[in-house]
């Protein structure tokens, strides 16, 4: 059926524009691109650290809250509110170690293969007070950590860019450690994908280098070097995966913009050799023997073009040399009778690509969702099995009900007032941006299982635009990715949108609690491990510095869950639920129909898939970043990526705003406070994903409303005055 | 002879003067044509600040923030503590834009219009600036939430004022957006 937005923007006949007609309504701004320049559709969003490159206004804070800081808090003056006393309490783990008062959010985390002590982690970083990407490196699995910001690319003027984020960490099978990032410009165009690489377990990195073209009269000669001028030892073009130099100075979408990168490694497969490329023409040559890895790096990402029909395609490059030399570009997102609109067939509107590799055999598959559609999205997998070479068309795999979130706008003018970006998806309740996307990972066993593959998502479709209820779905493929089996709704709590409520609605109601923003693993005995926020634990909260966001009684406070279940046999319906079938592939674009669809109800769980609350305190939400706008795009989740591990827990990274407070309002000023009291932090811990246990005794009401700390006193009794 | 001399120069004034009527506007200082902090009641606290880099509602870079001659824009966000049963605005949002010339603020204010006219219950014209609109939504249930927004144009600038909370009206958006009309007329027209 056609969803709310749907028909707004078919009546319309400028589809878009319903989009920007949300905040329009909101405020006198300069009115949206005319029709010409917009999709046709729904466009699938920007990242959100592209959306949110900066956390302005740094108003006013000396100290905050630093729960999960172990040993001496050096400096810390504060008396400790009731949040910070119960957080202090928790065995959570905290990986960034800043005392900044700034957010970290949108989180990976990665596993040494040689050595399961020694882990890495990534986030957007704002402790700078914009965005780049921070490091958290431990060597003892996660007891201490050594963290910072990873180094900015260098550009051909010898500038750097003014941001990074979208971080993605991936060890090669040597314990090489890999960082890729987006990074851009924020007053020009200028921006693309790099990758760094640490060969000392994610103490110290490499800096891309965007190549200076040494002969720029003559594009068939690659010669380059790193730097406007002489002595730069770095390999011109280490670590760039695309770069994109903007036409004109200024920020106005001139040129293509690459965005939401993942990555993943693995070994090249038989018969594969590697290849290196040139720096700026990307022409193949022989790799230098001494620094080609152990594996192939590929990287995938989504190209938003900036000439009409403003694509966005899903791009590919992979790297034999440790990450030193990438090939060319290309397109994967192929064509298939079920994308409409696309010329050719061509499912050309994409986001949120994440590849994964077989650790053997280097089968390479890729997911991502796709926009090309009438009216709800649909998530799609092409395969390779030569390293990249070619891959196969998409094959379906499940419809995207997101259609019917609430969104930022004309639906949720509150949201717009708090500074979301109109046309953005939102959660009951609250403001941050949400999204659908989690990932696909490949079963690392050989034999029966060598291509089988789990694909986990989450979105409304029993929920309504009037009162969101988000649930997390896994999908199952033994084929190839060529079918699958789904939907099996992981969270096992009450999910049921009443018979003869459309979800194309603003019906109000309760139908459950959101679980967001979800992600998989496998280890090699099968045991697959899902993480995924969770809101099941607020039932009843009321509270909230932002009244006029609060709908509907619970459905507030968000924990960080795990679920998991053991793969034992292949080619089975292991951890499938009951009413799990498989998806036909269509054969011409799908619009979903009216009333109730496949993974509401109790045939849509099995007992297989344990849940477990991970977190030991909440997250409120409202207090991660300026008035509850962002809180990431994505958690993680790993085992190590090969056999040295065999571990049952996985390891979990989540954004966590336990040290967040509101800035709002008299009970939360604070004469001269600088930063903002808005920020989240990154917490971890091991988890085993085969435990059920869903409770808590944590107090929950301090963390529906505590305002910043009043205040910091000057003491004269402090440990430092030594009264000398 | 003399004439024809005094002539030329009169034209030649004449043209100088021509051609400066046609420079472009020197820019305003936009964020002083915003609500300021003293226009409201001392609960209030800003909590976003800052040029309005670009237009409302592109979900991702896209929008032209040239769009009809827009040159920039500033929006100012206030709030207070509240709930439900507090009386009056909760949170106010202010936000001023700047055209090249009044006709690109017109387009712009036309267009914003129809809009606020589709998704919200459009109100008397407020009679502010040159030509305005207002609207409210409301969303909840039993005490549904209120948004008044009035918009309007002051020769090439834009205004905007968004008041919501419970329990309010819609005199309390506008004796705010009065009060930001007369700074943006003042700044236009210096006495």
């Amino acid at each position: 059926m056609l969803s709310l937005r749907a028909r707004a923007q078919l009546g319309a006949r400028r589809p878009a524009a319903a989009l920007a007609a949300a905040a329009v309504a909101a405020l006198v701004a300069a009115a949206p691109a005319d029709a010409r320049q917009k999709p046709r559709f729904d466009p699938p969003p920007f990242s959100g650290v592209f959306e949110f490159g900066d956390v302005t206004p740094a108003t006013q804070l000396t100290e905050c809250p630093q729960a999960g800081l172990r040993g001496d808090d050096p400096l810390d003056q504060r008396e400790r509110d009731a949040v910070e006393r119960i957080s202090d309490r928790s065995n959570d783990t905290r990986f960034n170690q800043d005392y900044a008062c700034f957010p970290q959010n949108e989180t990976t985390v990665a596993i040494n293969p040689l050595s399961t002590r020694n882990l890495v982690g990534g986030s957007n970083d704002y402790r700078l007070g914009f965005s780049y990407s921070g490091f958290y490196a431990s060597t003892d699995r996660g007891r201490s950590f050594y963290d910072g910001l990873l180094p900015v690319p260098s550009l051909p003027d010898a500038d750097s860019f003014d941001s990074a984020g979208d971080p993605v960490v991936a060890y090669d099978r040597e314990g090489v450690v890999y960082f890729s990032e987006i990074a851009f410009n924020r007053t020009d165009d200028s921006g693309g994908i790099f990758v760094m690489r640490s060969t000392n377990g994610g103490f110290t990195w490499s800096r891309a280098c965007v190549p200076v073209d040494a002969t720029p009269d003559d594009p068939t000669d690659d010669a380059s070097r790193c730097n406007p001028g002489a002595g730069d030892p770095r390999q011109p073009g280490d670590g760039v995966v695309t770069f994109n130099l903007d036409d004109n100075d200024e920020a106005d979408a001139s040129i293509q913009f690459d965005d939401k990168e993942w990555m993943a490694a693995g070994p090249r497969p038989d018969g594969v050799g590697p290849q290196c490329f040139t720096p700026i023409q990307r022409n193949p040559v022989d790799c230098n023997p001494a620094v080609v890895g152990s594996d192939r790096v590929y990287v995938t990402w989504t190209r938003f073009a900036a000439v009409e029909p403003f694509e966005s395609e899903i791009f590919f490059s992979y790297s034999d040399d440790q990450g030193r030399s990438w090939s060319p570009a290309k397109p994967i997102s192929g064509s298939a009778p079920f994308c409409a609109f696309g010329i050719g067939s061509k499912c050309d509107f994409n986001q949120f690509s994440v590849p994964t590799v077989h650790p053997r055999t280097g089968e390479l598959g890729v997911a991502f969702e796709n926009f090309n559609t009438p009216d709800e999205n649909q998530y799609l997998f092409v395969r390779s099995l030569d390293g990249g070479n070619t891959f196969t068309a998409p094959t379906f795999i499940t419809p995207v009900f997101d259609v019917n979130y609430p969104t930022a706008g004309e639906e949720r003018p509150d949201c717009t007032d708090r500074g979301q970006s109109g046309g953005l998806d939102v959660l009951t309740n609250t403001c941050f941006r949400v999204n659908a996307a989690g990932n696909v990972v490949i079963d690392k066993r050989g034999g029966a299982y060598a291509d089988d593959y789990y694909l986990v998502m989450s979105d409304n479709r029993a929920g309504t635009n009037g009162s969101s209820n988000t649930d997390v779905f896994f999908f199952k493929s033994t084929d190839g990715g060529k079918s699958w089996v789904g939907p099996t709704r992981v969270n096992d709590d009450r999910s049921q949108l009443p018979a003869g409520t459309p979800r194309d609605s603003f019906a109000n109601g309760n139908f459950g609690n959101d679980q967001f923003f979800p992600w998989v693993d496998i280890n090699y005995n099968g045991q697959l491990a899902f993480g995924f926020y969770d809101r099941r634990l607020d039932e009843d909260s009321t509270r909230t510095e932002w009244p006029m966001s609060r709908t509907r009684a619970g459905n507030y406070l968000s924990w960080f869950f795990g679920a998991g279940c053991r793969i034992e046999r292949a080619d089975s319906r292991d951890c499938l639920a009951p009413g799990a079938a498989k998806i036909p592939q269509p054969t011409e674009p799908q619009d979903q129909p009216d009333g109730t669809v496949p993974g509401q109800g109790a045939s849509y769980t099995t007992d297989d898939i344990a849940n477990s609350r991970v977190s030991d305190v909440p997250s409120n939400f409202d207090y991660s970043f300026r008035a509850g706008i962002f809180a990431g795009d994505y958690n993680a989740v790993a085992y190590p990526n090969f056999r040295t591990g065999g571990s049952r827990d996985a390891l979990g990274l989540w954004t966590d705003a336990r040290n967040g407070r509101g800035s709002g309002g008299p009970d939360s000023s604070q004469p001269g406070r600088n930063p903002a009291c808005e920020q989240s932090d990154l917490f971890g811990t091991y988890f085993d994903p085969e435990r059920q246990s869903t409770g808590s005794s944590v107090d929950q009401s301090p963390f529906e409303f505590t305002p910043c700390p009043k205040s910091v006193r000057d003491r004269s009794d402090n440990r430092f005055n030594e009264g000398d | 002879m003399r004439s024809t001399i005094a002539a030329a120069a009169l034209a030649a004034a004449a043209l100088v003067a021509s051609c400066g009527s046609d420079d472009p506007p020197e820019p305003l200082r936009l964020q002083t044509l915003v609500l300021q902090d003293s226009d409201l009641p001392d609960a209030f606290e800003a909590f976003a600040r800052g040029p309005a880099l670009r237009p409302e509602g592109g979900a991702g870079r896209r929008g032209d923030r040239t769009r009809f001659g827009r040159r920039g824009g500033w929006s100012v966000s206030f709030r207070r503590p509240g709930s439900a049963a507090t009386a009056g605005p909760l949170v106010v949002v202010s936000r001023v834009d700047e055209f090249g010339e009044a006709e690109g603020a017109e387009r712009a204010l036309a267009e914003v219009g129809a809009e606020l006219r589709r998704v919200g219950r459009p109100l008397a014209p407020p009679g502010i600036g040159a030509e305005s609109v207002a609207v409210v939504q409301t969303r909840g249930g039993t005490a549904p939430a209120r948004f008044y927004t009035i918009a309007w144009r002051d020769d090439r600038l834009t205004g905007s004022l968004r008041v919501s909370g419970f329990a309010l009206d819609a005199d309390d958006a506008l004796a705010l957006a009065r009060t930001q009309a007369d700074r943006m007329a003042s700044a236009l027209r210096p006495a």
